[in-house]
Order: C-alpha cells, then sequence, then structure tokens
C-alpha cells in the first residue's frame, strides 16, 4: 500500500516538473523575435514572411508594412499563402502581447516543417510602441462607440434590456464559456456573417480582454448597425462576476 | 502600401524643421492668405487650367476642386487657416497629375508641428491598441478652432465621455465641481494623461503596480499643492501624512503593488468626501473598502487611520503621546549615553596619554603563568547566539530601515540588492524570528538562573541581586557614580565584579526592545488577526513605535555598544572576546577584580582555564567581528543622512 502511495506520488511528481517542461519546451521551438530586430530584417531587405494572425478586418486596417494577411483561425484553409519552402524565415503577430494566435499559428507552421519560425514580441502594439509605422489597405472610420463597464451590462441582462449580445471570440473560446445568450461570430468571420445581425437592436460587442471589440463595433457601426462595447471583454466579465476585480495582483517590480 | 492620405497622418518623426523648410511653408502660408484675401469667389472657382504658382499648390487652386463649406469658409477661419492647405497636405508638385488622381498629398503629418505631443501620443494607449489618429478624436479638424482655456476642462471630459461613459466619475466631486467651473477639479486627462493616456488597461488590472505608481502620482501632485488646496478649503498635508504610514512609505520605497495607493481607498472615479454615503470611505461602508485587500478582521480593524497627523493632540492624542514619549526615550537615552560614552573616552584618552608621556607600563601582578593563562569569560553556546544576533539584527536594519526612510537615496539600493519588497519583507520576518527564539532561549536560561533544579524558589532574590546576575543592584549604581567620579579625575575607576552596569542596561535593553519591537513587530505581522485583540488605531501606534524603537537600537548598539564594547581607546579596534571566548587571567584581574577575587575565594579559577585561542579561530573572529564594526558603522552614516537631509 505503502509502495503505491509513493510510487503515485512519484508520478504525480514527474508530470508536476515534467509536464510544465514539456509544454514550455514546445514554446522555445518557437523564437520570439524583438520589433528592432525585425525592423532591422525589414530594412535589410530580408527574406521573411511577415504573418498578421488577426482578422481581415483588422489586418486590412492597419498592419506591419508588408504584411499577409492570415487569420490564425483560417490557417489550414490558406495554406496556400504560405511559400512552398520550408527553409524560408516565417514571422508571426497579432493583436497583443497577451494573445496566444501568433504562437498557435507558428507552432502549426513548426509542425509542417517550416524550420525558421518566429514571433513577434508584443505583437502589433509592441511594434508600435517601439515606434514603428504601420499601413493601411482600408481603415475603418473610428467612430465614438460607447464602452460599457460589465456591471452595466449584467444590469441590463437583469433587466432584460433589448440587447444583441455579440461575442467575437473564437468558436474554441466561446465553446468553453460565454456569456449567457450570447451569439458567437468569431471577428475573422464577421465580414461574410455580418448581414445576420438584427438591425433594430443595440448589439453589445464582446471579446477577450476589450482589445478587439472596438475596430469589430466601427466595423458594424459603419454598416448601419448600432454598437456598444463590453470595456475589458470577457476577462473584466468574469471578474467582475467574481467580484475580485480589485484585488491587487502583482508581484512588484 | 499605396499613398492614401491617411495612411501615414501620425507618421511621427521626431525632426526639427530645417530654416528652410519654416520659411517656405510661412512663404505658403502668406501666399494663401493673400489670395484667400484678394480673390473673390466667383474669380477662385472659375478659370481653366491651372498656372503652375510654384512649388506648392495655393489655396486658391485647392479650392476650385475642393470648394465644401469646411474648406471655403471654416478653414480659413480656423486655428489651422493661417497655414493653408499645403501647410498639411504636403507633396503636391504637379497639379495637373494631383487632378487627374495620379499624384496623391503625401500623408498628413501633425507630428511635424506637433512635435512634442506627436512624441508623447507614441505611448498612448488608443494609438497603440486602437490605432487612433490625431483626427479620430480631433474630428471636424477643418474647422478646427482654439478653445478658450476655461473651457478645455469640460471639453475633454465631454470628449472622453463619448465613448467611455463613467456614472461613477459624473457622480463624484472631482466632477461635480468641475462642471460649477472649478479649474482646479481633476478632468479625465489630469489622472490619465491628454495625449499620453497610458497603456495601464485598468479592467485586466495587468499593471497593477505600474498603474497604482502612476495614478498615486497623479493624485499627489495636485493633493500636495498647498496653494490649490488651500484654494478649495482642503489639507495639501494629508499626502505628508499618508507617506509617514506604512502604505506610504512602502509606496515610496518603489514597490507598490502590494500596498494601497490613493485610488484603492478612494476609489478611481467615484471619489467622494466621507459625509457621503455613496463614498467608499463612509463609515458604513469602510469594513468593505477595507476588505478589497484585507481579509478576515475583525470591524474594529478600519479604526486604523489612513493618513493620521500625529503631530495633532486634539484629533489623535494616543498617537501624540506615544510621539512624545518614544521621543523623551530617544533623547533621553541618547544624551545621558552618548554622554557617558564621551567623558569615557576623554578620560581614557588623557590617561593613556599621560601614562605613554611618563614612561610607565602596566605590569602583571600575577605569577608569569597565570598572566597569559585564559579563562572562559562567554561560553560556547553564548558566542553563538550572539553571531546569530548580530546576523539578524543586521538583516533587520537592512530590510526594515530602507522602509523608514523611503525617499533616501539608498533605500532603493537595498530594496534592489534583496531582490524587491516582497523578498525584504520575508527577510525581515524570519531574521525577527530568529531574533525572538534567541531571546526566549535568553528568557528560558534567565528563569532557570533563578530557579535552578532542586533549590526551587529558595534564595532567588539573592541570585537575582547576586554577582552572577545580569540584573541591576545598588552596586551598580555606585559604580555609575563612581565612574562619573573618575571621567572627572575625582577618583578611581570603581572595582566592578562579573558584569558592569553598562552590559546590564545592554541586556536588559534587548528585552524592553523584544517587547516594543518585537510586541508592535507582531501585531502589524498580521493586522488583521491583530483586530481580533486591539482596535486599528492600535496599529497606527503599533506602527510608530516599531519604527522609533528600531532607530534607538540600531543607533545605540551602533554607537553606544560599540564605543562601550570596542572603539575605547583600551580595546581599539575591536574586542574579539565575544567570538572568542576567552581572555587572560591578566585582564580578568584588571577588569572585573571583584570576579577576580570572588573566583579565587571560591577557588573556582581551575574551571574556567582555557587553551589560548588558536589562529584560525582569532582570524575569523577579526573578519566577522570587523566586518560587523563596519557595517554597523555604515549604516549609522546612512540613518543619519537620512535623518539630516
Amino acid at each position: 500500500m505503502r509502495k503505491i502511495g509513493g510510487l503515485s506520488m512519484l508520478i504525480a511528481l514527474a508530470t508536476f516538473l515534467f509536464g510544465p517542461a514539456s509544454l514550455w519546451g514546445q514554446q522555445q521551438a518557437v523564437t520570439e523575435i524583438a520589433p528592432e530586430q525585425l525592423r532591422r530584417l525589414l530594412d535589410e531587405k530580408a527574406e521573411v514572411v511577415l504573418i498578421n494572425t488577426m482578422s481581415a478586418i483588422e489586418c486590412r486596417d492597419h498592419a506591419i508594412p508588408g504584411s499577409l494577411c492570415l487569420p490564425c483561425e483560417t490557417f489550414q484553409e490558406r495554406l496556400d499563402l504560405l511559400p512552398a519552402d520550408k527553409g524560408k524565415k516565417l514571422i508571426y503577430y497579432c493583436e497583443s502581447d497577451l494573445c496566444l494566435r501568433s504562437y498557435k499559428s507558428a507552432n502549426k507552421a513548426r509542425e509542417m516543417g517550416y524550420r525558421d519560425v518566429s514571433v513577434l514580441k508584443g505583437g502589433l502594439p509592441g511594434w508600435k510602441q517601439a515606434g514603428y509605422t504601420t499601413a493601411a489597405q482600408e481603415r475603418i472610420p473610428r467612430k465614438a462607440i460607447p464602452s460599457i463597464k460589465a456591471s452595466r451590462l449584467k444590469k441590463w441582462l437583469e433587466e432584460g434590456e433589448p440587447i444583441f449580445l455579440l461575442d467575437i471570440r473564437s468558436e474554441d473560446a466561446f465553446r468553453q464559456g460565454g456569456i449567457k445568450g450570447a451569439v458567437n461570430i468569431p471577428f475573422y468571420r464577421l465580414d461574410r456573417l455580418y448581414q445576420d445581425l438584427p438591425l433594430d437592436r443595440r448589439i453589445v460587442l464582446v471579446d477577450e480582454r476589450g482589445f478587439r471589440s472596438f475596430l469589430a463595433s466601427c466595423y458594424l457601426a459603419r454598416k448601419g448597425y448600432d454598437t456598444t462595447r463590453l470595456f475589458g471583454g470577457m476577462e473584466s466579465w468574469r471578474k467582475a462576476l467574481k467580484g475580485t476585480n480589485r484585488l491587487p495582483a502583482g508581484q512588484g517590480k | 502600401m499605396g499613398g492614401h492620405a491617411l495612411l501615414g497622418f501620425m507618421s511621427i518623426r521626431r525632426r526639427k524643421m530645417t530654416n528652410g523648410e519654416r520659411s517656405a511653408r510661412w512663404f505658403t502660408a502668406l501666399v494663401t492668405a493673400v489670395c484667400l484675401l484678394l480673390a473673390p469667389p466667383g474669380a477662385v472657382t472659375a478659370g481653366g487650367a491651372a498656372p503652375e504658382a510654384g512649388p506648392e499648390a495655393a489655396a486658391s487652386q485647392c479650392l476650385r476642386c475642393h470648394d465644401g463649406y469646411d474648406f471655403r469658409v471654416a478653414f480659413p477661419a480656423s486655428a489651422h487657416g493661417n497655414i493653408g492647405c499645403t501647410g498639411c497636405h504636403r507633396g503636391i508638385d504637379d497639379i495637373r497629375r494631383h487632378s487627374t488622381g495620379e499624384k496623391r498629398p503625401d500623408p498628413v503629418s501633425c507630428g511635424s508641428c506637433h512635435e512634442r505631443i506627436a512624441a508623447e501620443y507614441l505611448s498612448n494607449f488608443h494609438y497603440i491598441q486602437e490605432d487612433f489618429r490625431c483626427y479620430d478624436c480631433h474630428r471636424g479638424i477643418h474647422a478646427f478652432r482654439k478653445m478658450p482655456r476655461a473651457d478645455m476642462k469640460r471639453a475633454i471630459v465631454e470628449r472622453c465621455t463619448e465613448c467611455h461613459g463613467n456614472d461613477e466619475y459624473v457622480a463624484s466631486g472631482h466632477s461635480e465641481a468641475l462642471l460649477k467651473g472649478n479649474q482646479d477639479a481633476a478632468d479625465c486627462s489630469d489622472c490619465h494623461g491628454l495625449h499620453d493616456t497610458r497603456v495601464y488597461h485598468t479592467a485586466l488590472d495587468k499593471y497593477p503596480a505600474e498603474a497604482r505608481e502612476f495614478y498615486t502620482g497623479k493624485c499627489k501632485r495636485c493633493h500636495s499643492d498647498a496653494a490649490m488646496m488651500k484654494r478649495n478649503n482642503m489639507s495639501a498635508d494629508l499626502v505628508r501624512y499618508y507617506e509617514e504610514t506604512y502604505h506610504g512609505k512602502v509606496q515610496n520605497v518603489g514597490y507598490p503593488s502590494r500596498v494601497a495607493g490613493c485610488g484603492d481607498c478612494h476609489t478611481t472615479h467615484n471619489i467622494l468626501p466621507k459625509s457621503d454615503p455613496r463614498s467608499s470611505i463612509h463609515p458604513d461602508n469602510l469594513v468593505a473598502n477595507c476588505g478589497r485587500c484585507h481579509k478576515n478582521f475583525h470591524t474594529r480593524f478600519v479604526d486604523y487611520k489612513a493618513h493620521p497627523n500625529y503631530r495633532d493632540r486634539k484629533n489623535y492624542p494616543s498617537l501624540f503621546w506615544t510621539f512624545v514619549f518614544m521621543s523623551g526615550l530617544l533623547a533621553g537615552t541618547f544624551l545621558f549615553f552618548w554622554t557617558h560614552t564621551f567623558l569615557w573616552w576623554r578620560k581614557v584618552y588623557w590617561e593613556t596619554h599621560r601614562m605613554e608621556k611618563l614612561g610607565i607600563k602596566a605590569r602583571c601582578s600575577l605569577s608569569e603563568d597565570d598572566c597569559i593563562q585564559h579563562v572562559q569569560r562567554f561560553s560556547p553556546v553564548e558566542r553563538a547566539m550572539h553571531v546569530l544576533l548580530i546576523l539578524s539584527f543586521f538583516v533587520l536594519v537592512m530590510t526594515g530601515f530602507p522602509v523608514k526612510y523611503p525617499e533616501s537615496a539608498w533605500a532603493g539600493i537595498f530594496m534592489d540588492l534583496w531582490g524587491g519588497a516582497q523578498n525584504a519583507a520575508l527577510l525581515h520576518r524570519g531574521a525577527a524570528l530568529v531574533l525572538i527564539a534567541i531571546v526566549a532561549y535568553v528568557a528560558v536560561l534567565s528563569f532557570k538562573f533563578l530557579f535552578p533544579k532542586g533549590q526551587g524558589t529558595r534564595g532567588w532574590v539573592g541570585r537575582l541581586l547576586g554577582p552572577d546576575s545580569l540584573f541591576p543592584n545598588l552596586k551598580d549604581w555606585e559604580d555609575l557614580k563612581g565612574m562619573f567620579r573618575w571621567f572627572f579625575d575625582r577618583g578611581e575607576m570603581p572595582k566592578f565584579e562579573r558584569w558592569t552596569y553598562w552590559e546590564k542596561f545592554d541586556f536588559l535593553a534587548v528585552f524592553w526592545g523584544m517587547f516594543a519591537i518585537g510586541g508592535s513587530g507582531l501585531l502589524l505581522w498580521k493586522p488583521e488577526w491583530s483586530s481580533y485583540l486591539v482596535p486599528g488605531w492600535a496599529l497606527n501606534i503599533a506602527a510608530m513605535v516599531h519604527s522609533e524603537e528600531a532607530l534607538l537600537a540600531a543607533l545605540f548598539i551602533f554607537t553606544v555598544h560599540f564605543f562601550n564594547t570596542h572603539f575605547i581607546p583600551t580595546k581599539f579596534p575591536m574586542d574579539r572576546i565575544i567570538f572568542t571566548g576567552t581572555y587572560t587571567m591578566e585582564e580578568l584581574q584588571e577588569q572585573r577584580p571583584l570576579e577576580y577575587r570572588r573566583l579565587l575565594e571560591e577557588n573556582r579559577l581551575e574551571t574556567i582555564k582555557r587553551d589560548h585561542p588558536g589562529i584560525p579561530l582569532k582570524l575569523v573572529s577579526a573578519a566577522f567581528g570587523l566586518g560587523s564594526l563596519a557595517v554597523g558603522l555604515m549604516l549609522t552614516i546612512l540613518i543619519f543622512w537620512a535623518i539630516l537631509f
């Protein structure tokens, strides 16, 4: 009995020690590249394929000059866009340093046999913070889109306010849980599916962290929809539900 | 990339305009203005092929095609009217090609004139995350007019709330004052920045430390402005009082993530006076308010004062009298002991000089063997305890004093040395436990000394006041008077027993210190639990006692104890006996004559005879002892530096 206990302890320990390590190892296979390094590569006209993993709407709105628009979710559908030469340098990026889309795409590319795959550190915001410019193909005019906090949305839902809750996160994320009553149209499919949205109600957009719903709202507002967005996205919604929104989380410098 | 005019609207290049460029722009502006004044509207729109007027097109030429109301009427009267169309839309050098759509103007760069704003804007959240360009907020740029200063604050609030509906701000004191026309009241930009709105996405708590430091700084900027606060009938000292508390000190030492900044208690937008029932600091809401960070406390925990004025006897009597008591204790102790030490040093120095001058050398009156025979004064356990005591004390001082003096130049260096306030806090508590353990062990030893096995309470008073005890007795009083007589050359130096009165003071001071620092420290360790024992305001007192007693302890050890034991000319630079444990019988006879005589009479000298300490022990003792002295002196300098400057 004691032996079994010891063995299971050992297994648990090994899982604990090596489980995360193997995940870590997977992430390490993809290297991170700093904005300055990327700038240098582009200046040197090095042969790199720069891939924006956000939705096509976002990518056309503004992106690093010379980027390929290849939303993470459509990776499998558009394999033809990737270069035939597996030795070519691929650099992925997305809308923030918190988003995992670029890592997901980069890992898929590695699985396909691409040998030199990197992810831009800090994503597009990191690039801008480093002081570099972006280019637009089809800029969506910015509108004054009202944003509401989670507490207000909760009140609206409780009071039966006639709103249409639109969750623009990926199907996977939505499947893992969303706000009750929300309808999922992922951002990358919004340009093809928006005509299904109701025009007679206020549409409240919800995303992961509040970084993407603004542009989606502007896009829909341009089409004549009445849009509002949830400030802080699902993350602030979850925190508001838990009521731990204001607990200090950091550990100092 | 294309040549779309919008693309590079914010192409921010921090370059200075050359004189040539500047005069070219003025020239263009002048031409534009003259054309607009002289040419009747009909003449502007009429006409055939455009004559090439120069390197850049003039407004009259632009208006032939771009003839909307905004361009014709609003723009010339706008803030940018004087720089003409080509002041912003540059690069049209061939109007024919431009009119056919072949040549588009260069991207507009507001940053080429508004350099400072453009540079600030690079860190703006709206730019970084949402890619806002200048005109996304400054809409209707062609009709843009300079706004009277008095309308600015209201306009900023109007503009921000177009997207950021914030009913909390609307209900706040800041908003109310602002709408009444108070130019001191904070609008959105006063806290969040205008063009440099930071990437502190507060809804995500992603940068809690940075955000807290940033916003607390913003609050302090106005609320410590004496003139502004006076105008608004508020106190500018509250910031200072906050900075004197634990929250304020840890915030200032540069590790703000785990302590309350202004917004943590006063909330971020819903800032109201405490008389307002909606206010987070209204007495009814305090339990919930403190409860956002502190858990499991008794309700009287909220009696803690977040920014008390300890100099205010009327409103904070307990703090005031604690301050008076602690100040008196410090002043009295140092006045007495620094005088004592100075007089002692003077006497010894002068005496040594006299002996030197007369060529008198102290001669050992014992037999030759006995003179060099080593005897034990401190047991190995006692020596080990002292080493532990030194180590734990240094750790406590070096982790605690940066918090006591967070604004001193060295506080940050120490914090970085420990790798952050988290580590410093852990070490401080760890060292405190070591110290508590030592003192507890000594208490047990003392108890055993007083009530040895088999004897019970019989004769304990005799032992307490006897020669081996560290408790003061009448002889100590006589010795003290005798020492002062000796300092002033009015008598012989008193003959001491095993423990001198200053050694007894050192020993008992540790017990008092443990009561004061240890007790207050334990209360502050887990303030929430302490609230089940004492009300919140007692924690204010505990913090003051802990801090002032620490100053007393550190300075006392690093000055009085160091001088009395090591730096007195007969022992300079150090007395290593606490590390080696032994000295010669000659030294015993000279320094503790009464003890020597007692041991001789009781025939106990044999039992304390020890071998001469070896070279390794001597070397280690010297290195550790001198190192400790050096560290202590350095800390003394740092403490005085912090107090004086």
